[in-house]
């Protein structure tokens, strides 16, 4: 007998189409279609026995939904019941296989979303997701499903924890399908080659679409996929789009329209078709009857590099060399140290955002310091990272733990930097891209260093390929990094790096990658030997440029080598790049920071505490800064700065919005050029290792049940202004974990936000809980939904009207060190 | 969808006109969010029965009761649920600009993303009110789970009736609020075509 893929290799294989509207014709009232695997089980082997009778290679078992996240609202027994309705699901459809007469029929274990939006969007941790997924597809393999078919998956990232909880918990084969919108993109933006690019690096057997989308709009996102993917194509598409007719769904396409559809789709190269919503039995025969001569295109291997992040994929390629930005990473850097050691992830993430606007294509991300957890922050940044920044990442450490833990995270294939030819790198790197897929960063050192000699680089990167290749990786996913020493240090290295380029290329058809700056090491105006030597590099075959994208030369440097070798269609980029224009970047542009936020005062001074004021007073942030700066360099001791300027200036917004002469928008755009004139003080705090001193330490936290954490964290924004050292707990934060922290941190002062009149049982709760466990604790709320008298109901000790009335009660309460 | 910008004012808690700047800042913001917004809606047209306070849409698909959304629907026989967001693509924007700590860019967006939210909705509601199946037929108010005593503990079963979580992306966290969070539910009661109006 044959497997799903003995079968897959050998011509088109049809899968099922629609259930729910045959589950409604048997007689399902509505609720949990699953349930109906355990309590009328024959209706739901009939509908599976229709299906192979009219031609279907495989059905889908009835567990789209049977996962204990989709059925929590059973409660307690969620989880069980998850598990029963999968074990009866399985069975039933293997009944149907052998009344069919068995042979090469198949049963796939279905698995759908969890309907919940996964965080950092929404609440669901990705790790609860893998669970829940687990212990779903545990059932299912035990109850004999031949296959896992993960279906109408429409995040990127719960599409990965739904494979990698098939990968670790089953060794059955794997498909996998994803819902797009009319839009061509998933409905969290991810497009086709993104989709290909993390499906392929985690290693499932077969891909595709399904749902969403009737076959006519399916059809030219099937020929992308089948472009694009080295493996069998799916195409399982919608009965056209829906439309609702007294009350029901209806689907217009049918059968015969339907296959005729489906056999264009076909001839282009799917392997696997099916239908999902709308299709039905006889959409299947007609499909089978279209479609059952046409011998199937080969499924044919790309060679091709990519590397992918939630929305888009990145291909390493000779015609557009991928720009990594170097700049996320705290070797030698005293402030980004210090915004590490102290959770200062908005400082991180501005460095990415920097990146991404000046042209990197790719954000390297090393956050290895002496004395932190890299295990715990290396994940925690790509989180972040990936949240705000809509480009693939570069995971850059040397500890497999870290580098396992931030793969997890990673909602996309990332670059893998680093793997050495020596053999404790090999063993512990390669299995890592091997299971959690990624572009494997080949270092050529060995265990007795660096080669001398272009040939000797050749040789360690030959055994890095063919060590990764023996580990079951395939060679497009190996960039070579041929490393280059410093030309003031070793006049031949430059060259030597260069040829072991040429070599690497041209012996063993991978690409090259090279952190660039090392080599101007020692020597004046680096940026110039930089952009030079980068110009040499390309035109050796160099696929990705390790350098700091912000530095003019180098990326100037990058798109003139596209423009002159006629890689720049038009000169296009060059000429938008110089032109002053916005590139054409992916994301939502910056908006200008530079607008007044109020009429400017008669003559502002020029210069001094007085103009520094005077801008944080007018919200002009670019201008705060330089100003900060410029009194810094005279230089002017940085406390007198911030009591002599910035917290005036404050103050003096403060009490007007407080008198109602100006309003929110005023107050926070002063902030935030209070926060930018901050943020040059602390460089210079920084790199004289001394530290602004703490005006007290708050916990803020949005309570358990409220995502809505905008005040909180405008809260946040003055109170830190203010020289308060804030320990923000996030949102959705449960009672205990406010009270331990406080108690743990013995804390003074707490702020509870809430916008929902249903989660202020949570705060009250809070409130209680901070009673018994820190009795001199003050609690201070506020929210929408908060009133004085609802504040004093709930027994806390301060009722903040709006942000500025806490920050007065903090200062209040823990007396102003400084400033007035 | 309009952006005038009043609603915005409103939710940031501007009184009066607004300096240039500001008009400059929220033009900008709405530019942005229209931008990132993926708007998308699904609704569907239930009969109703009432007995007192007790609801029941499309016979057991959503019952439960409410006095003030009875009070709203009063000599209804049919009304529509409809669930609509801005998408997740709003979400992001905002948060992202919170995350590299610009706060008052944030809180800007934030207002002005409340306001395109609400002028979705009245597309929508324009929009079912051309359905053939009401000609003729006066639209109550829009009546959103939340509101008054209604509870936001039905919100599980009324995105499951639209199938809204796989239609346009609504999930639910665990305490019913919504995700994406610039997303809207309501009941829209559909009266008697030979009502007056009131």
């Amino acid at each position: 007998m044959n497997t799903i893929l003995d079968l897959i290799q050998k011509r088109l294989v049809f899968a099922d189409g629609g259930f729910g509207s045959l589950l409604i014709e048997r007689g399902f009232p509505g609720g949990i279609p699953e349930e109906w695997n355990l309590s009328h089980p024959g209706a739901v082997e009939s509908i599976h026995l229709d299906y192979y009778r009219a031609g279907s290679d495989y059905v889908h078992a009835n567990t789209f939904g049977s996962n204990r996240v989709k059925l929590a609202a059973e409660g307690p027994g969620a989880a069980a019941l998850a598990v029963r309705c999968t074990a009866a699901g399985v069975a039933a459809a293997r009944r149907a296989r052998h009344a069919a007469g068995g042979g090469d029929r198949f049963v796939a274990l279905d698995v759908g979303p969890t309907g919940k939006l996964l965080a950092p969007l929404g609440d669901l941790a990705f790790e609860d997701a893998v669970a829940a997924f687990a212990e779903q597809i545990r059932a299912g393999a035990d109850a004999g499903a031949d296959f896992v078919s993960i279906e109408t998956m429409g995040d990127i990232y719960e599409l990965k924890a739904a494979v990698l909880a098939a990968k670790e918990n089953c060794s059955l084969p794997v498909f996998a399908t994803v819902a797009f919108g009319t839009n061509g993109k998933l409905l969290t933006g991810a497009d086709p080659a993104a989709v290909v690019a993390l499906l392929e690096g985690l290693g499932v057997d077969a891909l595709g679409l399904n749902c969403g989308l009737g076959p006519d709009m399916a059809a030219p996102l099937a020929a992308e996929f089948v472009r694009l993917s080295s493996l069998p194509v799916i195409v399982k598409p919608n009965a056209g789009l829906p439309r609702v007719e007294a009350g029901r769904t209806v689907y217009d396409v049918g059968p015969d329209d339907f296959a005729a559809l489906m056999t264009e789709i076909a001839r282009a190269g799917a392997r696997v078709l099916g239908g999902c919503c709308g299709t039905t039995p006889a959409h299947l025969a007609a499909l089978r009857r279209a479609c059952g001569g046409i011998a199937p295109l080969p499924v044919t291997r790309k060679s091709r590099t990519w590397v992918s992040c939630a929305t888009h994929a990145v291909e390493l390629c000779d015609a557009t060399p991928a720009i990594v930005g170097e700049r996320i990473n705290p070797t030698g850097k005293k402030r980004f140290q210090l915004a590490l050691r102290e959770g200062d992830f908005p400082y991180i993430l501005r460095q990415g955002l920097e990146q991404r606007d000046a042209g990197a294509h790719v954000l390297d991300v090393n956050v290895g310091v002496p004395g932190l957890d890299e295990t715990a922050l290396l994940p925690r940044t790509v989180r972040e990272l990936q949240a705000v920044v809509d480009l693939p990442l570069q995971l850059d450490t040397s500890d497999p733990a870290a580098m396992e833990a931030a793969l997890r995270a990673c909602a996309g294939k990332p670059m893998v930097n680093s793997v050495s030819g020596k053999a404790a790198s090999l063993a512990a790197v390669l299995p890592l891209v091997r299971k959690y897929g990624g572009v494997a960063v080949g270092l050529c050192l060995d265990d007795s260093g660096i080669p001398d000699t272009a040939e000797g680089r050749l040789a360690v990167a030959r055994r890095i390929v063919l060590a990764a290749e023996d580990a079951g990786i395939d060679r497009r996913d190996i960039v070579i990094d041929p490393l280059c020493l410093s030309v003031s240090a070793e006049p031949r290295a430059a060259d030597v790096t260069l040829r072991a380029i040429e070599l690497v290329r041209k012996e063993l058809g991978v690409g090259c990658i090279l952190g660039v700056s090392n080599v101007s090491f020692g020597l004046p105006r680096r940026e110039t030997v930089n952009a030079a030597f980068l110009l040499l590099a390309l035109r050796a075959g160099l696929t990705a440029a390790i350098v700091n994208p912000c530095n003019a030369p180098v990326l100037d440097a990058y798109r003139t080598y596209r423009a002159l070798l006629g890689l720049d269609p038009h000169c296009e980029e060059y000429i938008r790049t110089h032109a002053g224009l916005p590139p054409a970047a992916p994301a939502a542009p910056i908006p200008s920071a530079s607008a007044p936020a109020q009429p400017a005062s008669p003559t502002p001074p020029a210069d001094g505490p007085g103009a520094l004021a005077d801008a944080v007073r007018r919200g002009l942030k670019a201008e705060a800064a330089r100003l900060a700066a410029d009194a810094l360099a005279a230089p002017t001791d940085p406390l007198a700065l911030i009591d002599g300027a910035i917290v005036p200036a404050l103050d003096d917004v403060g009490r007007q919005f407080e008198a109602g002469t100006l309003y929110l928008p005023q107050l926070l755009v002063a902030a935030d050029a209070a926060s930018a004139a901050f943020e040059e003080i602390k460089k210079n705090l920084a790199a004289s290792g001394t530290a602004r001193e703490s005006a007290g330490r708050v916990v803020l936290a949005t309570v358990k049940g409220d995502v809505h954490d905008i005040g909180k964290n405008i809260v946040r924004a003055l109170l830190e202004n203010y020289g308060f050292d804030v320990l923000d707990l996030g949102k959705d934060v449960p009672p205990e974990r406010i009270a331990d922290t406080a108690a743990r941190e013995n804390i003074r002062l707490v702020g509870l936000s809430a916008l929902m009149t249903t989660t202020v049982p949570a705060m009250e709760e809070t409130i209680r809980q901070l009673r018994a466990r820190c009795p001199d604790c003050k609690v201070m709320v506020g929210g929408a939904v908060l009133t004085q008298d609802c504040a004093d109901r709930i027994g806390a000790d301060f009722y903040g009207r709006d942000a500025m009335t806490s920050v007065r009660y903090a200062l209040s309460l823990f007396g102003r060190p400084r400033a007035e | 969808m309009k952006f005038g910008g009043r609603d915005a004012l409103r939710f940031l808690g501007v009184r009066g006109e607004p300096d240039g700047a500001l008009r400059g800042r929220l033009a900008d913001a709405a530019e942005r969010v229209f931008a990132a917004a993926a708007p998308d809606w699904t609704a569907r047209l239930l009969p109703l029965r009432t007995d007192g306070d007790a609801l029941d849409f499309g016979n057991g698909t959503l019952a439960f009761r409410s006095r003030d959304l009875a009070r709203n629907l009063r000599g209804c026989d049919r009304a529509f649920l409809f669930a609509a967001t801005l998408g997740a693509g709003v979400d992001r924007l905002v948060r992202g600009r919170e995350a590299v700590g610009e706060m008052a860019d944030a809180a800007l967006l934030q207002a002005v993303a409340g306001e395109i939210a609400d002028s979705l909705c009245r597309d929508v509601v324009a929009e079912l009110a051309r359905n053939p199946a009401v000609a003729g037929c006066r639209l109550r108010p829009r009546f959103s789970p939340g509101y008054g005593d209604c509870s936001l503990s039905i919100q599980p079963a009324f995105l499951a009736a639209l199938d809204a979580t796989r239609r346009v992306g609504i999930a639910l966290t665990g305490a019913n609020l919504m995700v994406p969070t610039k997303s809207v539910t309501a009941f829209v009661g559909v009266g008697q075509p030979t009502e007056t109006p009131e």
